[in-house]
């Protein structure tokens, strides 16, 4: 039977009164009954059963979930619907039924070792001098960084140069990212390959930083299911700026409104919340503003769980409605800890809000 | 599986214009990307909340698909489509959060569901006039946030709010956790923007009371989608309350705890929550929650200015005397866990044979003992029956009955059948109304008509001049 370790989840959700349908991202996006979490674990159900079948549909249905854990805030019996719903498109994977939009995303990485494309040749060319085969510390940059904000991996340098970081080498590829596209759309054969293939180059590095807190989150939470063994210690970015910030001097003299948007994968995936905004007050010189979602209870930005790839103008959507919440507490710019945020919420801001990574933040700041 | 017809088996009715064109066509040319006609949508949309359908969702059945569901984004798209279902002699289906626990949103003969949460803006606060306006689809828990953050409520707080809309409120006459004090749905309306079955937009005026006739908007207040659909309406809202404390005590027996409220309310005393748990309701439920009590526990809250609160809390201390005194926190504990019963159902559900519904019922004071003891003895020996009085009235309460059991071999759907045949003809006999504030739907249409008298019929003939094609939500409220 289809998904059937979590016969439990599945039962529950089925039926509830839809207690978490107002925080799922999907659900108010589209304002679709069928992708409340209510319903995808229904219609899953239904599957269950055989009364329905799983089809590209069905499939389609079980990818609107970006996996941003906001439902489990809100359910009495702390269910997670991200992980049904990927062990379901993994199911569908199996018996080959397959979006085409995901099939996309699979053939770039087969052929490519990222969800995007050939990046290889212009990440080398604009990062080249930083990467080694060989370091202590690698910074492993945000595949999304690669593709859609390549002047991302100028601020990492430029930043790391500030930070006097000449010990710290770039992802030397030639798979990009953890492959958390792959696992997340339920590609667990491919998944497993391509962790194999990046722990290999991480043999004997000491440390690995992750600016993806998806990649942060995949390597540590699924790599040692997929065999994957890594002996590095595994930060996240906003973990290794603080740790690096906390012996320098910073300025501190802006005081800048800033707004701090957390990725639901490092704030409610790896329960960093802190580490951002110590980093931001040290900076800026004041507190962060909060969102009124923020914290445990922050809203998805719609990148997560492949979402942006699957169903992009309704993870537009989701990317909209973050950014018409930011324009309540008037900020001058939003800072996020993942540059996948970052990108797809300056696909709603467009030039009405400065949006920014991290590194690309501080390397302005700085 | 079963689907709908149009589409599928076009009727006289249902047949394609000389255009060629069919409905479905019609759709998506009004609706560009606003229409699925999509199997998995169908699928979702074809029940709602109602144990029944989650009994037999659980068997993997699968009843009366629609044939479509649209979205509208504005009160033209509603007239639009309603034109389209008339010329076509579609049903629609109007959908909100799709929470009905009677069946009133599903759609029993096919047609099109109407899902109007693309509707949901807060359109406008007058907080002079202390009136909000918004549009139908907006969802509860967001609205009274947007609310508060102005410095108002709604003041209506249904177990369903995370799920539910505005506009599902209005059309099944919900009542909140504390309505005794800001009032029920029908309390809080003032005015309403509506779509009549031939595609007519009327508006009814804001005002704090007309004598201008019958009141429209209480004809459409709790017609379930069978009149009209309500796309936009004008409301009550309250400012936050400065102070909310509790007075909690636990009585011996339940008559004493019953005689207590009714006093209260005799007095003029208007608690916020008024919450008489009887006793298996307060040591089996509460403790599930976590709450660990005994006895029949009742919980008043009240909220406002702080002096309004403290001199309502010292009316109603002497009126509780024949109870034991429990301090304050079993009601704020109560407070803090307000909507975490609705969790619950689904885990009885879970269980193969098992069976849980909850009933609404209310009663006068003078009646009111003898309907909760008929419903007693009518389920004793099938089912657990757990019980609380709330939303109280100086004439008299309403009872909410939980009951939870094992089918225990015999099919579930009839079992949980023959518990409503048994509770609702008990109600009826010991002189209840069936219905507090769940509505009718499908449910309990089959006591309408004796619970209405002579004005079922009036409503059957309202309808057909209304709906002659009788598109709007067939099959509902013991209509055709």
């Amino acid at each position: 039977m289809i998904a059937e370790s979590y016969r439990r989840e599945i039962q529950y959700c089925t039926f509830c009164p839809k207690m978490c349908r107002f925080v799922c991202p999907t659900a108010i996006a589209e304002a679709r009954e069928t992708v409340t979490p209510t319903g995808k674990q229904t219609l899953l159900y239904l599957v269950q059963q055989e009364a329905v079948p799983l089809d590209t549909e069905a499939v389609q249905t079980f990818q609107q979930c970006t996996g941003c854990g906001l439902c489990t805030e809100y359910c009495d019996h702390d269910i997670d619907v991200y992980p049904v719903m990927r062990e379901a498109r993994a199911e569908g994977a199996r018996r080959g039924v397959v979006t085409p939009e995901a099939r996309n995303v699979l053939d770039n990485y087969l052929q490519y070792g990222n969800p995007y494309g050939n990046l290889t040749p212009a990440y080398l060319n604009r990062v080249g001098a930083r990467i080694l085969r060989q370091a202590q510390v690698f910074y492993v940059p945000d595949v999304s960084a690669i593709a859609r904000r390549p002047e991302a991996l100028d601020a990492v340098l430029l930043v790391l140069e500030k930070l006097h970081q000449e010990n710290v080498a770039l992802w030397p590829g030639p798979m990009l990212g953890s492959g958390y596209l792959l696992h997340t759309l339920g590609f667990d054969d491919e998944f497993r390959a391509h962790a194999k293939a990046f722990a290999d180059v991480a043999r004997g590095a000491r440390t690995l930083v992750f600016a993806s807190p998806h990649d942060a989150e995949t390597v540590r939470k699924h790599y040692p299911a997929a065999g994957a063994q890594l002996e590095a210690e595994v930060l996240t970015e906003a973990e290794w700026l603080l740790r690096i910030l906390a012996h320098q001097d910073v300025p501190g003299q802006s005081a800048r409104r800033v707004l701090y948007h957390d990725p639901c994968s490092l704030g409610r995936g790896l329960g960093v919340y802190d580490a951002p905004r110590r980093i931001i007050e040290a900076v800026n010189g004041s507190p962060a503003l909060e969102f009124s979602w923020s914290g445990a209870e922050s809203k998805c930005c719609g990148w997560g769980g492949g979402y942006a790839f699957t169903v992009p103008e309704s993870a537009k959507i989701v990317a909209r409605n973050r950014i018409d919440e930011a324009v309540e507490q008037t900020p001058d710019e939003i800072v996020t800890g993942s540059t996948s945020c970052a990108v797809q919420l300056l696909s709603a801001a467009g030039h009405s809000m400065p949006v920014f990574d991290l590194m690309t933040w501080l390397a302005v700041r700085l | 599986m079963t689907t709908g017809t149009f589409g599928t088996q076009p009727s006289a009715a249902q047949s394609p214009p000389s255009t060629g064109q069919t409905p479905i066509d019609a759709l998506h040319v009004l609706f560009p990307q606003r229409v699925s006609t999509r199997q998995v949508d169908r699928v979702v949309y074809h029940r709602d909340l109602s144990p029944a359908q989650q009994l037999a969702v659980r068997e993997g059945t699968v009843g009366m698909l629609p044939d479509a569901v649209v979205w509208p984004e504005n009160v033209q798209d509603v007239t639009s489509l309603l034109r389209l279902a008339n010329e076509h002699g579609i049903p629609i289906v109007p959908w909100g959060g799709g929470s009905s626990v009677v069946g009133a949103a599903t759609p029993v003969r096919g047609g099109i569901v109407c899902d109007l949460k693309r509707m949901n803006r807060l359109v406008q606060m007058d907080e002079r006039s202390l009136l909000y306006v918004a549009e139908a689809g907006i969802n509860g828990e967001d609205l009274e946030r947007q609310l508060n953050a102005a410095g108002f409520t709604t003041g209506h707080f249904p177990s369903s709010i995370y799920c539910s809309t505005l506009g599902g409120w209005l059309a099944t006459r919900s009542a909140g956790q504390m309505s005794t004090r800001y009032g029920k749905i029908e309390d809080l309306v003032v005015s309403l923007e509506a779509v009549l079955p031939s595609g007519r937009v009327i508006q009814t005026k804001a005002a704090p009371r007309s004598a201008t006739g019958p009141d429209i908007d209480q004809l459409l207040v709790g017609s379930e989608g069978t009149l009209g659909v309500i796309t936009r309406a004008t409301m009550r809202m309250f400012p936050l309350p400065e102070s909310r404390r509790f007075v909690c005590t636990v009585f011996d027996s339940l008559n004493a705890g019953l005689e207590a409220v009714r006093l209260l309310l005799r007095r003029g005393v208007r608690p916020a929550v008024v919450r008489l748990y009887d006793e298996l309701d307060t040591t089996l439920a509460l403790s599930s929650l976590g709450l660990e009590m005994n006895g029949n526990l009742l919980i008043l809250g009240f909220e406002g200015r702080h002096a309004m609160v403290e001199a309502e809390m010292n009316a109603a201390r002497p009126l509780l005397a024949a109870g034991e005194d429990a301090g304050e926190g079993p009601g704020e504990w109560w407070y803090e866990h307000r909507y975490r019963i609705s969790y619950k159902q689904s885990v009885v559900l879970a269980g193969e044979q098992m069976v849980v519904d909850t009933c609404e019922v209310a009663a006068t004071w003078s009646r009111i003992r003898e309907v909760y003891a008929a419903v007693q003895r009518a389920l004793a020996g099938y089912v657990t029956v757990l019980a609380h009085f709330s939303h109280a009235y100086p004439e008299g309460i309403s009872i909410y009955f939980s009951f939870v059991g094992n089918a225990d071999g015999h099919p579930a759907a009839g079992f949980h059948a023959e518990l409503w045949r048994r509770t609702l003809d008990a109600v009826v006999s010991a002189g209840g109304s069936i219905s507090h504030h769940h509505g009718i739907g499908l449910l309990k249409a089959p006591w309408l008509a004796a619970e209405l008298g002579g004005l079922h019929a009036v409503f059957a003939r309202l309808k057909r001049e209304l709906d002659p094609n009788n598109i709007l939500n067939p099959g509902k409220m013991g209509l055709p």
